[in-house]
């Protein structure tokens, strides 16, 4: 455990310490600002534009965030051979890998944070000068809870990353990789709902259908945390915090067998 | 004297395009508790396969690595082991002193012995101006002598440097040899790899001269002067054998 921690801890100093993170918290603070701009060119839809628009820009700068950081840090960890002094230090690689992950997702926690409360307060800013009787109205906890969903998104995100680490030497096949499961995870449900309507029926045959079936239980969702559907938004949560334990423990076991070139 | 180390009949291959490329062959060695030993090497000859055998980064396709009488993947191996790659990087945000805390942390040494063997090590090494600074306002060599500190830090019972010596002005190379030499007098066992061949044959106690994948000789520097040659006229010979 303290070997985690010490891990854990120069992570999320690096996090803290890297232009790039700060460069990115700098752009969240812009978008969640604009958002109030945003709002006021949206006539009586001026809270639910605006609360889109966080969500948005949420989803946007952290997915960049998490695919940029992973790059500067840990690639270049690999690429350089940093990572040989670590592991040669007397801890586990399950521990340098889950200390390194839980860094990323602690610092994951204060952008959330930083969104929640920014975002909260946009919202609470819009509600009371600009909201219309006319609007569609937004509950404003219902948002924040979207925004503290697409932040466990980016952890399942960085999550896949690091399953991805921990066996793919090539920091592109990492970064193109982990990009493309999140696309995927994204439009998986649409695609599914396509091929069961009659146009996907008439342009698909039966066997792309039952693939499309059984990547839906495999796949992470990323869909699912991004719509959070009022009917069951804390399973979706405990969904992905399952997935991402699955994820890192495969991961560990992975990288305990990897040999290091 | 107690074997630290061992390396039975190991061989290392790795596969390319379905043939098998040899990195290491028969090789076979030992080092006793206390040694300093050199392994010196052409590009190419094994020397940092060698090295991740032993830290646990590789392992073997035959034959057996042992540290300390345990698998070198096994991390309570490694407690008291300290390996300085050939070019250190750490996240040049970080100043010398941070990442003196997190080894600390991780090897769990008190925050008072902390203090106090940075400060002497920083004196040995000339860094004390140094410590609150980020590493990408050092030099190359500053930089170097701040993962020899590193190194140091645990003090630990096996050293492993991959060229430690690499990157430092003749003075700094100076105190660094004299620090090595300090740490094989208490006892320390130190393995290290080098191109500067007049070096590893002033202070080693023992010399391995691997070629091509194979430890063709272990020497001392009784059997080193015995034979009338320099390291380097051996090391050539050997290598055009």
């Amino acid at each position: 455990m303290r070997a985690r921690l010490a891990i854990l801890w120069m992570t999320f100093r690096e996090l803290r310490k890297d232009r790039g993170s700060w460069t990115f918290l700098g752009l969240s603070v812009i978008w969640i600002l604009l958002a109030y701009k945003f709002a006021d060119f949206a006539m009586f839809e001026a809270e639910r534009y605006a609360a889109s628009f966080l969500h948005a820009g949420m989803v946007l700068w952290g997915v960049l965030w998490v695919l940029m950081e992973t790059l500067a840090l840990m690639i270049r960890e690999y690429e350089r051979k940093t990572l040989w002094v670590y592991l040669s230090r007397p801890l586990s690689r399950a521990a340098y890998f889950e200390g390194r992950f839980l860094g990323f997702v602690l610092f994951l926690t204060l952008f959330t944070l930083l969104w929640i409360l920014g975002g909260g307060s946009i919202l609470q800013l819009v509600h009371r000068t600009m909201a219309h009787p006319y609007g569609t109205p937004v509950d404003l906890n219902r948002e924040l809870f979207r925004l503290a969903a697409v932040g466990v998104a980016l952890a399942l995100l960085q999550a896949v990353l690091f399953f991805l680490l921990s066996f793919f030497e090539s920091p592109l096949l990492v970064v193109v990789g982990g990009f493309a499961v999140f696309l995927v995870g994204t439009t998986l449900e649409e695609v599914y709902r396509f091929l069961l309507s009659p146009t996907g029926q008439a342009m698909f045959p039966a066997s792309f259908q039952r693939v499309v079936d059984q990547l839906e239980w495999i796949w992470p969702h990323f869909d699912y945390l991004l719509r959070t559907p009022e009917s069951h938004p804390l399973g979706i949560v405990a969904y992905a915090l399952a997935y991402i334990f699955a994820l890192i423990e495969l991961g560990s076991l992975l990288f305990e067998r990897r040999e290091f070139t | 004297m107690d074997t630290v180390v061992i390396f039975e009949n190991v061989e290392k291959w790795y596969r390319f395009r379905r043939r098998r490329i040899h990195a290491l062959q028969d090789f076979t060695l030992s080092l006793r508790r206390g040694e300093l030993f050199g392994l010196i090497g052409h590009n190419g000859a094994g020397k940092s396969t060698t090295l991740r055998l032993l830290l646990g980064l590789a392992f073997p396709s035959k034959g057996q690595v042992v540290l300390q009488g345990r698998s070198p993947r096994d991390p309570r191996a490694r407690q008291s082991l300290t390996f300085l790659p050939e070019h250190p990087y750490f996240f040049e945000g970080f100043t010398p002193l941070e990442l003196v805390e997190d080894t600390a942390r991780i090897y769990g040494l008190p925050r008072a012995y902390t203090r106090e063997r940075t400060r002497i090590l920083a004196e040995h090494l000339q860094l004390q101006a140094y410590l609150r600074i980020p590493l990408r306002k050092l030099s190359k060599g500053n930089v170097q002598k701040v993962a020899l500190l590193l190194t140091f830090l645990p003090d630990p019972e096996i050293l492993i440097l991959d060229e430690p010596l690499s990157g430092l002005d003749p003075p700094s190379r100076h105190q660094v040899m004299a620090l090595l030499q300090r740490m094989h007098r208490e006892g320390k066992t130190i393995l290290f790899t080098s191109h500067i061949l007049t070096d590893v044959e002033r202070v080693c106690t023992r010399i391995g001269l691997l070629i091509r994948g194979r430890l063709r000789r272990t020497l001392t520097p009784e059997t080193l002067q015995s034979s009338g040659k320099t390291l380097e006229a051996l090391f050539l010979e050997e290598l055009q054998a």
